[in-house]
């Protein structure tokens, strides 16, 4: 029986209901069935779960049974999924009353779609200014790479020029000259370097294959055979969780090779090698760590410099400074992060983001 | 134009040194050219003749770009040092980069005199010393 006292609801275009303790509808208005896509004779007398079989499972079911049982007040937004797959929003007050709860229901779908389509847009357009940020940073890196690279070894030649042509004698011409040839290769280095980063970068289609953490590695460590002897380093791999992507390959190669040689190349002299490599799942990616316990840099003055080009951190013979660079260049590329932990005089890990699970 | 007894090069790049030296001693205004390839190798020496008045330079030439410590690196090191050396010495950024955020930081640090872009000709050079006699 609906209870005369409801009958002044009937007329709004709020929704409401009124569910007794057994969870049946006990008032109904057009409104609210409306919003059910049903109609009010349809519902009045029948529970919920009569109705809306699965509603049960529902947090606004588990809602309902709060403000029933606890005799509270309280506020839901609904995403109600109809029986055609269809679905709308719905903002959702319930206090209790005598008979049960009473429920005022307005239709908000048109507003909760409308920021959702601007949610959608928004994000993507972090995506753009992420990517557009990215890109900044990448063209800082290459003025910083022509400013202070490329001019390095071109300031020589234009001094060893000028020096040439300023010279007293024939002999000192010739030395001179000598001295052209190494500034002129190490250009000549620093240039093809540059050359292939850029393009890395601009390179719309990279070959992805299918390749394995594992191979690679073997690969890298019968490559650096020669020098893990010489330090008696312990090389362990631990591929068990990850081996096999969907990865280009010779990207994957040399981000392996890159980091193990530096490994080897900034170990402490104090103690053995000891390098382990492990894959792992995290946050939907497969990331690779690298980990050692060499000589360690200092992040806290070196952070922002140790993905650059011809960034050194060591007084070592054979530090170039750009298999890091490059590293980081190549995953930028395909959508992948490099982010290094260390200690001096402790050791440093490297985490590798790869790609999606 | 005044003589200077030691000048210091704080650059890695080696051909830059035998060059930069070579251009130094042919105007025969330098007694001593001491070398050092990072900010470090320099740091140790100054505070290595702590007290020693005499053993320190005159003219510094500091690049920037340097493995192990860098230009920068070096001169946060050099400004705290600077209290104990009681000698006016004065440094020049020497470099091959020609980036304006590099010349604009530069000249915000009190201890630096100027920003000198490579290559140092023996003019260039003749007109820093015509500078510092001054």
């Amino acid at each position: 029986m609906i209870q005369e006292r409801f009958k002044i609801f009937d007329p709004l275009i709020e929704g409401i209901q009124v569910i007794d303790r057994s969870f049946r509808y006990h008032y109904v208005n057009e409104a609210a069935a409306a919003h059910g896509k049903s109609t009010a004779a349809a519902l009045l007398g029948k529970t919920m779960i009569e109705c809306y079989p699965g509603i049960e499972q529902t947090p606004l079911y588990e809602k309902i049974k709060e403000c029933m049982q606890l005799r509270i007040r309280g506020k839901f937004l609904n995403r109600f999924v109809f029986s055609d797959g269809s679905h709308g929003f719905f903002d959702l007050r319930m206090g209790p009353v005598e008979e049960g709860v009473l429920i005022m229901s307005f239709d908000v779908s048109e507003q909760k779609n409308k920021e959702l389509v601007l949610e959608d847009k928004i994000s993507g357009l972090e995506k753009q200014l992420a990517l557009v940020s990215g890109q900044k940073k990448q063209l800082e890196d290459f003025c910083h790479i022509i400013a202070h690279n490329m001019r390095g070894p071109l300031s020589n030649l234009l001094l060893l020029n000028n020096m040439v042509q300023s010279a007293d004698s024939e002999e000192e011409r010739m030395l001179m000259i000598s001295k052209q040839k190494p500034v002129i290769d190490f250009l000549n280095e620093t240039f093809d370097e540059l050359v292939n980063a850029t393009t890395v970068m601009i390179d719309p289609e990279i070959k992805f294959d299918q390749v394995s953490l594992e191979r690679s590695t073997k690969k890298a460590i019968t490559l650096l055979q020669g020098t893990i002897m010489e330090a008696g380093a312990q090389i362990n791999f631990d591929f068990k969780q990850h081996s096999d992507l969907y990865f280009p390959e010779k990207y994957l190669d040399n981000i392996v090779f890159n980091l193990i040689e530096n490994a080897l190349k900034y170990r402490s002299p104090e103690r053995p090698l000891k390098l382990d490599l492990y894959s792992y799942s995290k946050d939907g990616h497969i990331y690779l760590d690298v980990k050692d316990n060499g000589l360690g840099i200092d992040l806290v003055k070196h952070a922002s410099k140790i993905f650059r080009l011809r960034k050194t951190f060591h007084a070592h013979p054979h530090a170039r400074g750009f298999g890091l660079f490059q590293i980081k260049n190549q995953l930028e590329a395909i959508g992948g992060t490099i982010e290094v932990s260390s200690l001096p005089n402790v050791g440093t890990t490297f985490t590798v983001r790869l790609n999606k699970v | 134009m005044r003589k200077i007894n030691t000048l210091c090069l704080i650059d890695d790049d080696s051909v830059y040194q035998y060059l930069t030296t070579k251009v130094i001693s042919e105007t025969k205004l330098v007694d001593l050219v001491k070398v050092f390839s990072n900010g470090l190798e320099a740091i140790e020496f100054f505070k290595s003749i702590e007290g020693e008045r005499e053993k320190l330079p005159d003219v510094i030439l500091l690049d920037l770009t340097m493995p192990v410590m860098d230009g920068w690196d070096f001169l946060e090191e050099y400004v705290k040092l600077q209290p104990t050396f009681k000698k006016r010495i004065i440094l020049y950024i020497v470099s091959s980069s020609i980036a304006p955020s590099d010349m604009i930081r530069a000249r915000s640090i009190s201890a630096v005199c100027d920003f000198v872009v490579k290559p140092v000709t023996k003019d260039k050079f003749l007109s820093i010393l015509k500078t510092i006699s001054t």
